[in-house]
């Protein structure tokens, strides 16, 4: 019976960067996937014939260039692709537009608001001061609402736009980008780095339990029955799976077991995913362009935004919602067919637990109320509709495992944050049971395509010594 | 007659402030704006300290009691009444739901910690973060300390609690809507938000400031009354004062009606920052005035009497059913509107006066009208089960009016997160001066806000040379 150094469970990119960086430390590591291929939330799939998406994950800023760099991923194929603007129809048919041009940003800010044009650049500075003072924190140990539950309006939100704004590629500041070939090349990049180091990775196979012998993890059983066996064991899964389904209650501290039960998770967002004849023409700025090389922000006002969030706090999904639409086919044209294109539209908010429960026929209202809604500022669009996929949080937690569908494992609000984050005193990523580490997302720093906490985690591992 | 210092208003903490001058031995004049005394009851937590130096008990002061302590509507009718004594509340509760009368006693000893940290924060300035004075550093760690020794859960709850919702916090403890929804009300008193906002529970905790544990409504007090009773200081009522300020210097004030100019060397203003800075901006940085016009301060609350025929059966009633009830509350104020279901609680003071707190009724900058007041006092006399000529209610737009309070907030500022300690009035200035020389602040809008009537007073004494 093989013996390895560390097992991980799940093949999630954070759970990839935890197995890459043991294996580069020459341990000998098993990753388990349950699905198919890796990837997690950070999966390309071809699902309708010929065209292909980014089925959750859509875009990679986050990713901790010491990670590019210490698993050399460019030569294992990682190659980010740019995206260059934001687009923000307004309700009076006019637009606001951020290019990747600072100055042109600012004109185009100065046309809206001279006095915003001036403070923007304030703002910015700012907010670049503050990202870069917390980002030491992180890596060390619209944006304001995405993947949490609260309205704009709702203190603490200035810290995910913060989170957001730490966007870095290859050290450039706020950059945001594709990754060619989907974030499932994230995903691949990284297990192939993986690989190359030693580490195996072995797909289909879920993990039930995690083997506890005299309060230490000794490995895991799987769903068929064997059992692995390792010094280590890491869950890469969120911190509900990974302490109340991975292990017996009993295996755990009860104040421990009531504060993970009491982590948020509340999944708020959900993802529809359309393949196209023909780009859409947007009123505000007719056409097919460069516009369509960065993204469309439809979040015409704090108001919008704030109403989308009313329906949600009641238990129903926006019947206008708050949506990001980016088009990958036009980026990396690997994405679609000739001639064709995809279309990814994130929408908030699709609240997981909704009004009398998710039902096909309620994901389909979702779907028109997404499709409706961007007809109404590109008007002709949902003609050119060839296949439509919609996303409900309950889908992501059923194909993913994700909680709740919580994008981020766990919801990024101030009191689940740093040494809060899954729990207090559990946030160096340890668990009370000795060799059983936890990597995932719900742990410090969290959410996103960052993999700072599977790095982080591989390091606090290897200071234990495996 | 020359003045050694003049004190800008007669609400609780002008007159705690102008006593501890007096005390100390100056001439002190209080200006005051309005004719009469409000003869509203003050509401929140007087601390003893000030009780103890100013002899506030020999000077009459009743701090009211009211056993028990809130009466809310049941829905299937009835009423669950919540008392001083822990285990009765817990029966109360038990006979709507046993699973939180089983929490009811560890809830109020943790929320009582909680206040109690407050409490000792409350009563000296905020901690200046940016100080490299060794004095100032040891007393940071001091608080520190003292923290550290209420045992980790303490520290824990702290850090993980200030930033959350009330909502939230609640959800982690209860399932009742009633017992959630009466709580909860505590946490948007006077806020411009809703329970599911961050930050409410912070509000929640301000407001337990002195009271004991397993009562969740600030006491009631005559203590501005009794204040003013005390004739240790001249109070010069019917006059609104603007700060007289040249080459950045307060040299005394000027009164509005009759332009006359009363002269001291020493101004200290109880009213809002705003209201008290504006008239001088001239001589402000223009960051520290633009800090000062971006104190959030949107009044939200109507606040007025019931007159019912006979005494009422309650000493505080409370309609606010749910915590959801409280967000679609609020969902109308975000927009401009007068919530369609308000939160009304309804207070007797020892005279037997009734008084109202409803809540959400937006400042409106004068654009409310008449039709509205109308239907809202016609609103809340029918949540009430009363006539609607037994309701009289003031608006926030009638408050900024009559008292001054910028945009009819009664703490001069919320008590967000982004607006307390040491950002309380704005970041940097929170030791009670301004950028002007002999000019002071010594009201709610100071650290540590309102609802607390005379702690900011009291500070504020301290720290005037």
């Amino acid at each position: 019976m093989t013996h390895y150094d560390a097992i991980v469970i799940g093949g999630g990119h954070n759970g990839l960067v935890t197995a890459a960086y043991l294996a580069r430390a020459n341990k000998s590591v098993l990753v388990l996937e349950r699905r198919p291929h890796v990837g997690g939330a950070a999966v390309t799939e071809e699902i309708f014939p010929g065209f292909k998406f980014s089925m959750f994950s859509y875009v990679v800023s986050l990713l901790r260039p010491e990670i590019i760099r210490d698993l050399e991923l460019p030569r294992h194929g990682l190659h980010i692709l740019p995206l260059e603007s934001t687009v923000t129809p307004m309700e009076n048919g006019d637009y606001l537009a951020a290019w990747g041009d600072h100055d042109e940003t600012r004109r185009e800010l100065y046309r809206h608001s001279p006095r915003d044009a001036e403070a923007y650049d304030e703002y910015g500075r700012l907010m670049h001061f503050m990202a870069q003072a917390v980002k030491p924190i992180l890596t060390k140990s619209a944006s304001g609402i995405i993947g949490t539950f609260l309205g704009p309006r709702s203190p603490g939100t200035a810290y995910v736009l913060l989170h957001h704004y730490m966007g870095e590629l290859d050290g450039v500041f706020r950059a945001w980008g594709f990754a060619k070939g989907g974030t499932g090349a994230v995903s691949e990049a990284i297990a192939s780095a993986g690989r190359s180091f030693g580490a195996e990775i072995r797909c289909d196979a879920g993990v039930s339990k995690v083997l506890v012998r005299n309060g230490r993890a000794t490995g895991v059983v799987l769903e068929n029955g064997d059992e692995l066996h390792a010094k280590t064991v890491v869950s890469s899964l969120d911190p509900r799976r990974t302490f109340l389904q991975l292990l017996e209650s009993d295996q755990l501290p009860s104040d421990f077991v009531s504060d993970i039960k009491r982590f948020k998770f509340r999944g708020s967002s959900g993802k529809v995913n359309l393949a196209l004849d023909a780009l859409p023409s947007f009123t505000c700025m007719p056409g097919v362009g460069r516009q369509h090389r960065g993204a469309f922000s439809i979040s015409p006002s704090l108001e919008y935004v704030e109403r989308a969030y009313d329906d949600a706090k009641y238990g129903e999904f926006s019947r206008r919602p708050y949506m990001d639409i980016v088009f990958p086919s036009m980026i990396d044209p690997g994405m679609a067919p000739p001639g064709k294109h995809v279309m990814s539209i994130f929408v908030q908010y699709a609240p997981y637990n909704l009004n009398g429960g998710w039902t096909d026929a309620k994901r389909e209202a979702f779907g028109d109320a997404v499709v409706n809604t961007v007809e109404s500022f590109a008007p002709g669009f949902t003609s050119h509709i060839l296949h439509r996929q919609v996303i409900t949080p309950l889908d992501i937690e059923r194909i993913t495992g994700l909680s709740e569908g919580n994008i981020f494992a766990g919801e990024l609000a101030l009191h689940q944050l740093f040494f809060l984050r899954p729990a207090p005193g559990w946030a160096k990523f340890a668990t009370p049971v000795r060799g059983f580490y936890q990597c995932g997302s719900g742990t410090h720093p969290g959410g996103g395509i960052m993999g700072a906490s599977g790095r982080l985690a591989a390091m606090r591992i290897l200071k234990d010594g495996t | 007659m020359n003045y050694d210092a003049i004190v800008i208003g007669a609400g609780a903490n002008g007159l705690v402030t102008a006593h501890y001058l007096a005390r100390a031995g100056k001439r002190v004049l209080v200006v005051e704006q309005r004719h009469a005394p409000d003869p509203s009851a003050d509401i929140g937590w007087v601390p003893n300290a000030i009780i103890r130096d100013l002899g506030l008990s020999g000077g009459g002061l009743r701090i009211e009691e009211p056993d028990p302590w809130i009466t809310a509507p049941l829905p299937a009718g009835g009423t669950l009444e919540l008392s001083r004594d822990i285990g009765r509340s817990a029966e109360a509760i038990g006979r709507i739901s046993p699973a939180d009368a089983a929490q009811w006693p560890e809830f109020c000893k943790r929320m009582r910690t909680l206040a109690g940290v407050l409490e000792r924060l409350y009563l000296v300035p905020p901690p200046d973060i940016e100080s490299h004075n060794a004095r100032e550093l040891a007393r940071i760690a001091g608080l520190g300390l003292y923290v550290r020794r209420l045992g980790k859960q303490t520290v824990i709850d702290l850090a993980r609690i200030l930033p959350m919702s009330i909502a939230e916090l609640l959800d982690d403890w209860f399932e009742s809507d009633v017992l959630k929804g009466l709580l909860g009300a505590l946490g948007v008193w006077h806020l411009k938000q809703g329970p599911r906002s961050g930050g409410t529970a912070f509000n929640f905790l301000h407001h337990l400031a002195g009271s004991p544990a397993g009562v969740f409504r600030p006491p009631r007090s005559n203590v501005t009354q009794t204040l003013e009773g005390m004739k240790r200081v001249e109070v010069r009522r019917g006059n609104r004062a603007t700060v007289l300020a040249k080459n950045g210097r307060a040299s005394g004030v000027v009164l509005d009606k009759s332009g006359d100019t009363i002269l001291a060397p020493l101004v200290v203003s109880s009213a809002d920052p705003r209201a008290t800075l504006d008239p001088v901006a001239i001589e402000l940085d223009p960051e520290f005035a633009r800090a000062v016009d971006n104190i959030k301060a949107r009044g939200v609350v109507a606040r007025g009497t019931l007159t019912l025929d006979g005494a009422p059966s309650y000493a505080n009633l409370c309609v606010a059913p749910s915590l959801e009830y409280l967000e679609r509350a609020y969902d109308d104020a975000k927009y401009g509107r007068d919530s369609a279901a308000p939160y009304v609680e309804v207070q007797r003071t020892d005279g037997n006066r009734l008084e109202l707190h409803v809540q959400y009724v937006p400042y409106t900058d004068g654009t409310a009208n008449v039709q509205r007041h109308q239907a809202l006092q016609q609103k809340v006399a029918q949540l009430l089960s009363a006539q609607p000529g037994q309701v009289r209610l003031q608006s926030p737009d009638e408050d900024e009016i009559q008292r001054g309070a910028t945009e009819g907030h009664l703490y001069h500022g919320e008590l967000t997160l982004d607006q307390i300690l040491f950002m309380r009035p704005v970041p940097g200035w929170s030791r009670y001066r301004t950028p002007i020389a002999g000019l002071f602040l010594c009201g709610s809008g100071t650290h540590p806000g309102g609802g607390i009537p005379g702690a900011a007073g009291r500070n504020a004494a301290r720290e005037i040379p």
